[in-house]
């Protein structure tokens, strides 16, 4: 599904991934962690084609498809999906008039009023949130919580391919945090998809299990393992593990 | 509350006697003298489209309230100039302009006096102008204040289409053209300031 070659990415001329690698296939869950400022979101924000971030060199390939030829909005369209760290609120747009373009936009076709009320009255019975979140404005006086429910919502109705989790469970309380990862643990078992999770935290990969851990630090994965890495992570810290596991060619 | 609709050209002196809420829609011209009288409370909705000139004297005496929430979009030429004259005691007094100016002039003059002696008044000028397609803005969100017991804030500030709005939206598949649209109709809350249009 992905693979990422030999990425270095800057900004503002300072270089923040350097020589990155990583492949996730089709099903996979990943997961980053990372000490602050080594490059976590950095990579989320590349494959979603912000161009605040300039890439050096490398390659990405997205279901053979070179993904750096394409813009945010076609990437959007061919599934890539970020829920960021702070979901940004914009003034005045409703849920409900942003989402019928982007579904139309993705699916490449046009709902009616109906069919788009239906879709968004069944995600919010699936999800637990009250209706009056179709015509909120987006993520307009939200908790952080709220915030991540309401990304989950847009994502329910879009039915994204690759799926990116940037710190999704910071600013969530813990009963939040597990109605939104039974909610994409449900999504994952029900769609064709994949998931990479940045995280810093153990408690969200209790609830949606990582096929792999990989640990960034200067801008490159210097160790790749399995949910016990991230285990090992949140008992030792990031210095703790170095001492006891060495690095393994995941790459 | 008393709701009137103005979609003509108008030039009047308006006396508040009763709670009013005034729409106003698509004048070219607008010359008007507004008294609010004692405690009494008058919002004016304003969404327009076209270049104009206008002209707002409000003068309020005690225990009013006048809220005014004006957006619009224009391609040429936009003036308004608004001097408010709080007069008397305990009154509140909020200006809220949206605009987006889409290539022209667009000049926004308020003049907020508070006047010598009166007390425990509230005044706040809140001026956001969307400035796209190299058009030019002028913003004035002036405050006379001659008394000590008062709150008043002002704020002004000129943008473009915020980017980070623009890649969220374009992360979800929405293009920039249509992104854009969202954005625009969003901040000027037409649906809100036009009557039945909510």
């Amino acid at each position: 599904m992905l693979e990422i070659k030999n990425l270095t990415v800057s900004v503002d001329k300072k270089i923040i991934l350097k020589d990155f690698n990583l492949n996730i296939k089709n099903n996979e869950i990943h997961a980053l962690m990372g000490l602050n400022g080594t490059g976590k979101s950095t990579i989320c924000k590349v494959l979603m084609g912000d161009d605040t971030y300039k890439v050096e060199k490398g390659s990405i390939l997205y279901n053979g498809k070179d993904l750096l030829n394409m813009d945010t909005t076609t990437r959007a369209r061919n599934g890539i999906y970020l829920v960021s760290q702070n979901p940004i609120e914009i003034e005045g747009v409703k849920n409900s008039e942003m989402l019928k373009i982007a579904l139309e936009s993705v699916k490449g076709k046009h709902y009616d009023v109906f069919e788009f009320s239906k879709i968004m009255n069944n995600v919010c019975e699936k999800l637990n949130i009250p209706k009056s979140f179709i015509h909120r404005g987006i993520n307009e006086s939200m908790s952080g919580g709220e915030r991540k429910k309401n990304e989950l919502m847009h994502l329910w109705v879009l039915e994204p391919f690759f799926i990116l989790l940037d710190e999704i469970d910071s600013g969530v309380d813990i009963d939040n945090l597990n109605i939104i990862s039974k909610s994409l643990k449900e999504y994952f078992d029900t769609h064709s998809c994949s998931i990479l999770i940045i995280t810093h935290h153990t408690n969200i990969l209790d609830k949606i299990r990582p096929n792999y851990v990989h640990v960034l630090n200067d801008g490159k994965i210097v160790e790749t393992g399995d949910y016990k890495l991230a285990q090992d992570i949140e008992k030792l810290g990031f210095n703790g593990t170095n001492n006891v596991r060495k690095k393994k060619d995941y790459e | 509350m008393n709701k009137i609709l103005l979609d003509n050209e108008l030039i009047a002196n308006l006396n508040i006697e009763e709670d009013s809420i005034l729409y106003i829609n698509n004048n070219d011209t607008l010359n008007i003298n507004i008294t609010i009288n004692d405690n009494k409370k008058l919002i004016i909705h304003e969404y327009n489209e076209r270049s104009k000139k206008y002209n707002i004297k409000i003068k309020q005496y005690n225990n009013t309230e006048f809220v005014y929430n004006h957006s619009y979009l224009s391609k040429d030429s936009y003036e308004l100039n608004i001097d408010i004259k709080l007069c008397g005691n305990c009154s509140k007094n909020k200006i809220n302009i949206h605009g987006v100016n889409d290539g022209g002039n667009s000049n926004i003059y308020v003049n907020g006096n508070v006047l010598k002696d009166t007390e425990d008044n509230e005044l706040y000028e809140n001026i956001k102008i969307m400035n796209i397609n190299g058009g030019k803005v002028e913003i004035r969100p002036n405050m006379f204040i001659d008394t000590k017991n008062v709150i008043a804030n002002h704020s002004a500030s000129v943008t473009n289409i915020d980017k980070d709005y623009l890649f969220y939206l374009n992360s979800k598949g929405i293009d920039n053209e249509d992104g854009a649209k969202l954005i625009i109709d969003g901040f000027l809350n037409k649906k809100n300031l036009i009557e039945g249009g909510e």
